[in-house]
């Protein structure tokens, strides 16, 4: 292999990560470089929060991403969302530029484009092992950018007095032949000090020590003490004044009024420095936070790079001036200008004091000279060096126009005060409240939220419940407390460099209050499909074993792994149920799912917000109510971490240097997962069989051994274990499968025949997932520049919807095709608001994101809990199904109208069942009109010796509710039984009544 | 003659600890090139060893110790009264979190995130796994299924890995 030996910056091929500020290094080597070099903003820093060292191995990247080079599209739009992508746009010119710099044949060159401001692209180019960055300009203005850098840089690199500080400088070389301008610049390793603060790997008084203690040495050379003479005033002040005059007046929108305030600043300037003694040296002219480069971990200074504005004969003290500012303006998340008006008007020198506390006793202008000197070579570099500034009425309104109000009109913005310590009572009343709402807004509705959630729980009535369910008991405060926590999460999202324990605390709080208010509230345990998953792991713990022929409920004696699980744990801990911790599953599973969620969302995006807001869609969407002690929840979580593992450690681009070595591992450990979920449930091993096999099909991630091991484990415990269940219900699989739109109907209730309640309930679920889904549209719109690199969210949320012309399991495969895919929904309906880093960051975008997530938590709390009033089983009806078990002796037949009872299949093994509502049509309507004579037939017509029929509330809430039974069909059979002699009601309470028969 | 580079304190150390091959160039001329960290005298080894479990740190070795343990700490808390929060805590403790991680622990995890959530659903696997096997041969009983998992995190951690590549993280 033959490898190009560029610029030395970093020399050894260390496996703990770059290494920087290393002496006397000419030679670098290809691994090395690469450890060293780090990739920040794009594509392959997907796993921003991941150890920064992981980022370190780009080659592949690179190359990959090489291939995925798309001609140059000039449209300022898709320019502005690519900050996510990996689908590199690559002017013409620049592949040109590249392709005579490197070779027309050259298959190695991988290719990232950087994101610019300016009048350039720039591309990260790694030829043959070795990395170096190509700039083109755009306009001559850019070329002459790059040739004043060209020189800057060759006069500092021939002045042997700058020494070893040299290394910290890019080499730059001209590619011939390009117009109007293209260079070469070796890659100097390290990241941005900006990025660095925006990962907090630093503290700010860190950055600026670690880059002032850079540049000093630079200034200690160069420089020398001058008396500032008419000569120096006119270059430092008056040249570039005539440049931001220019560009206000060709502009033409600025009154002469505040063009006037140009003038005050040179008077200001000229009589505080004229005749100062200053150090008049070279200069680096843009010393701010995103052109030093460090290493993280060394904490030393690798480079400083973009020298187009450095000249010689300026003020020492402006690169420091800039340095500060630009800290102060990145920690205050403000413009350059709005920052330095905001102090102009102020008696605080913190900026001068800190200069006067590192400069060896020096004498420094005023602050508001050092503000203004800064603030003037700033503006009017950046008008110089591209015309997009001068056009831009945002910048010239952040940068320009406060300073210039501030100086003719006087007028002041709210302070910023930078030092943490100082007192704020110097601060106006009005300033200080507006800081403390900003900063305690997160904290304050936190509080307020959970205050008002713990007060509404005090308040509910559950007798007063309708069948709108909980939603007609809920009181207003218990709403207030949803949009508090709506508000909290999205101040918190919008701060920057907020805490991850805040994101934790808003999603327990959230899964709180929807997931646990039930288990609270309640005192037994929700949903008649808990109370038989309990019985099923009695049964185990009974047995010991498992038994597919069972009568009731055999498809889980057929796929038993996640209540042997329950088995295991009951009896370990000595409980004498699973029932003592049941109650508590859904906010455990909820909250237990957005751990591997979050997992999968960093490798779908790096963007914090998209990711957060994601998470919070899903937890607003996941209204199916899947999540209780069930095997499905367990394996929802199972499938998440499946999910997790391929989009990471599988994937088709892993930029990871972890994964080789621990890639076998990862897949043993998903092979264990894949294996529980075959034999833990029927349907969550088909929906991760369509999940695997679209993103093998799709070349989205390397799924192909996972996928085998899926299909084996899949049919071979099918084969195994299923086949009894199989046999016994073969018939309506079998119809089922190739009937899309009829599987999808299945599982709608009839609106005609529902409650009214109900009616609204069904609409607004529907309305709910509707929702959802057609936010993903619009965010798959946004970020349809981006689609490439986002494929496999696409391709997982599409994944499900196979399975329904497979099959409508028992009339819910809607549901379940709506829930599996709605991990990834929630990812596109987030970047419906987020498409890219730099959408959503104004006030009406957040208030567009709090009014989003407020109409869905809405919309789920109607659909969440719009079933509550036959979920929950009062005490009097736990009681005699527990009553029921204890009377009735094995053999027994129990009838019911359904299964919606507590302990409905408790010691299932010893009795039989029948549920009458759930009969043929004709069969019911024999039952309504003559109860008595038509269960007491039922009773006969079975083996029992006795049979008792149980009659509940909970039953008649889901005939009422659903309309399967005429309303008020349980009452009336209640009436008449207690008419027939043939039945004898062996228990009574408000909500539950039990008959038995005997054969006569 | 091969050009040396300096090094930094650290990095020399960490060289000597890893006994890696230092990497080597092979130019346009065909001169082979050799990294070297000015000062490091011993000999270039062909073939990098594998990672012995002595250059393990302390929290590895810890953290192996207590797999080991935990497993049997799991079965001697059974003796504890039935239902007590200590042998709950215990049990499930081991049984949510300790099967798993000892597999997991074999891969170079480095995201936190990442080990808790793959520890606990491994765990939670294994243990469905091992209780469906004992289930199946209609013995299924907790004791039985803690005492074999107890075997696992006994064994698990000392199951050799391949190290890592010379250009991957450690």
């Amino acid at each position: 292999m033959t490898l190009t030996l560029g610029h030395a910056h970093a020399a050894t091929d260390d496996d703990d990560g770059p290494l920087g500020g290393i002496d006397g290094c000419s030679t670098v080597g290809q691994d090395a470089l690469r450890d060293a070099f780090k990739i920040m903003d794009t594509h392959e820093d997907r796993g921003r929060r991941m150890d920064p060292r992981l980022r370190t191995a780009l080659g592949p990247a690179l190359r990959t991403l090489g291939r995925g080079v798309k001609p140059w599209r000039a449209s300022r739009r898709r320019r502005r969302s690519d900050s996510n992508t990996s689908v590199t746009e690559v002017h013409p010119a620049l592949i040109a530029a590249i392709a005579r710099q490197y070779g027309t044949n050259a298959p190695n060159v991988g290719i990232r484009v950087e994101h610019t401001v300016n009048d350039s692209v720039v591309a990260v180019v790694e030829h043959a092992g070795a990395f170096e960055v190509v700039k083109l300009a755009l306009t001559t203005r850019a070329a002459g950018e790059f040739e004043s850098q060209d020189s800057v840089l060759r006069a500092l690199q021939a002045d042997s007095g700058l020494g070893t500080w040299r290394r910290l400088i890019p080499s730059v070389t001209k590619i011939p032949d390009c117009n109007p301008g293209a260079v070469v610049e070796s890659l100097v390793p390290g990241v941005s000090l900006r990025q660095a603060l925006e990962r907090r790997a630093l503290s700010m008084a860190a950055a600026a020590t670690l880059a002032l203690d850079a540049i000093d040495p630079f200034h200690e050379i160069t420089g020398e003490d001058q008396v500032v003479d008419q000569h120096h005033l006119e270059r430092w002040i008056d040249e570039p004044l005539a440049v931001v005059r220019t560009h206000l007046e060709a502009g033409g929108t600025r009154s002469k009024r505040m063009l006037r305030g140009l003038d005050r600043i040179r008077k200001e300037l000229r009589d505080d420095l004229d005749g100062a003694t200053l150090s008049v040296g070279w200069v680096h002219g843009d010393y701010t936070a995103g052109n030093v480069l460090i290493d993280e971990h060394l904490r030393t200074v690798t480079g400083v790079v973009d020298w187009g504005r450095g000249r010689p004969g300026s003020p020492c003290l402006l690169d420091e001036v800039l340095l500060l500012t630009s800290l102060w303006c990145e920690a205050n998340n403000v413009e350059f200008g709005t920052f330095v008006a905001s102090r102009l008007h102020q008696d605080d020198e913190t900026l001068r004091d800190v200069m006067s506390r590192r400069g060896n006793a020096r004498v420094l202008p005023g602050e508001r000279t050092l503000l203004l000197l800064g603030w003037l070579t700033h503006v009017a570099d950046n008008l110089e060096k591209s015309s997009r500034y001068g056009r831009s009425s945002v910048w010239l309104a952040n940068n320009v126009d406060p300073v210039l109000r501030a100086i003719t009109d006087g007028r002041q913005l709210p302070f910023i005060d930078l030092r943490p310590g100082r007192t704020l009572c110097r601060r106006r009343r009005r300033d200080v409240a507006a800081e403390v709402a900003n900063r305690r807004l997160p904290e304050l509705t936190l509080l307020a939220s959970a205050i008002l959630w713990v007060s509404s729980l005090t308040r509910i009535n559950l007798a007063a419940m309708s069948d709108l369910g909980l939603v007609s008991v809920l009181p207003v405060t218990f709403w207030l407390a949803l949009v508090m926590l709506s508000i909290t999460f999205a101040a918190t999202v919008a701060t920057r460099g907020a805490s991850r324990w805040w994101y934790l605390a808003c999603f327990v709080a959230l899964v709180a209050m929807l997931h646990a208010t039930p288990a609270i509230l309640y005192g037994s345990l929700r949903y008649s499909w808990a109370w038989k998953h309990i019985g099923v792991v009695d049964y185990i713990s009974r047995h010991h074993r498992v038994n597919p022929n069972l009568h009731a409920l055999s498809a889980y004696q057929g796929w038993p792994g996640f209540f042997t699980l329950n088995s295991t744990a009951t009896n370990a801990a000595g409980l004498r149920s699973s029932l003592s911790y049941a109650s508590w599953a859904p906010p455990f599973f909820d909250l237990l799912d957005l751990a591997p969620l979050m997992l999968i969302l960093r490798s779908l995006t790096n963007d914090r917000r998209l990711r957060f807001w994601a998470m919070w869609i899903f937890c607003l969407g996941n209204w199916v109510g899947q999540d209780y002690f069930s095997p499905q929840a367990f394996n929802y979580f199972l499938y998440l971490c499946v999910v997790a593992i391929c989009l990471k450690w599988f994937a088709r681009v892993s930029p990871i240097s972890e994964s080789r070595s621990s890639r076998p591992v990862m897949l043993a450990v998903g092979s264990i997962l894949i294996a529980t979920i075959a034999s833990s449930h029927q349907l969550t091993p088909f929906m991760l069989l369509s999940a695997l096999t679209a993103l093998w099909a799709f070349r989205a991630a390397r799924t192909r051994t996972l996928l085998i091991v899926a299909v084996a484990a899949t049919f071979g415990w099918l084969i195994f274990s299923g086949t009894t269940f199989l046999s016994s219900n073969l018939y309506w699989i079998v119809a089922s499968i190739g009937r899309p739109f009829g599987n999808a109907s299945d599982n709608f209730i009839n609106l005609a025949a529902a409650s009214h309640g109900q009616a609204t309930v069904a609409l607004i679920d529907r309305m709910l997932s509707l929702s959802v889904w057609g936010l993903a549209a619009i965010g798959v719109w946004r970020r349809r520049s981006t689609l490439r690199a986002d494929r496999p969210a696409i391709l997982l949320a599409l994944s499900p919807i196979p399975l329904l012309v497979a099959n409508s399991y028992g009339g819910e495969m809607l549901f379940r095709v709506y829930l599996f895919a709605l991990p990834f929904v929630s990812f596109w309906a987030a970047a419906a608001l987020f498409p890219g880093r730099r959408f959503g960051r104004t006030t009406w975008a957040r208030c567009v994101a709090v009014a989003m997530a407020t109409v869905l938590l809405v919309g789920f709390v109607f659909a969440y809990y719009g079933k509550e009033k036959m979920n929950y089983f009062t005490p009097a009806e736990v009681r005699a199904s527990e009553f029921l078990y204890s009377t009735a002796p094995s053999g027994s037949l129990v009838i019911g109208a359904t299964s919606n009872l507590p302990w409905a299949f408790r010691n299932y093994e010893r009795y039989d069942y029948e549920w009458f509502a759930l009969d043929p049509p004709a069969k019911r309507r024999d039952i309504e009109a003559n109860p008595g004579d038509a269960l007491a037939r039922l009773a006969t017509e079975s083996d029992a010796r006795e049979a008792y029929v149980i009659l509940t509330d909970s039953q008649a809430a889901e005939i009422d509710m659903t309309g399967i039974m005429r309303p008020g069909t349980i009452r009336r059979i209640e009436r008449q039984l207690d008419q027939s002699a043939r039945f004898v009601a062996v228990f009574r309470q408000p909500d539950a009544t039990i008959y038995r028969w005997r054969r006569p | 003659m091969a050009p040396t580079v300096t090094a930094t304190l650290a990095t020399r150390r960490r060289l000597r600890r890893s006994g890696r091959a230092f990497p080597t160039l092979v130019t346009a001329t065909g001169t082979t090139l050799e990294i070297v960290p000015v000062g490091f005298s011993e000999p270039k080894r062909p073939d990098a060893p594998p990672a012995s479990q002595s250059t393990s740190s302390w929290c590895a070795r810890s953290l192996r110790a207590a797999l080991v343990v935990s497993g049997w700490a799991a079965l001697v808390a059974f003796t504890l009264p039935s239902g007590s929060v200590p042998r709950a805590v215990i049990t499930w403790g081991y049984l949510f979190s300790c099967p798993g991680l000892a597999l997991v622990t074999l891969a170079r995890l480095r995201d936190p995130l990442e080990r808790l959530v793959y520890s606990v659903a491994a765990s939670a696997a294994i243990t469905a796994l091992v209780s469906m096997f004992f289930v199946i041969l209609r013995h299924g009983s907790a004791r039985s299924t803690v005492l074999t998992l107890a075997v696992w995190t006994t064994l698990a951690p000392f199951i050799p890995v391949r190290p890592p590549a010379r250009n991957e993280g450690s």
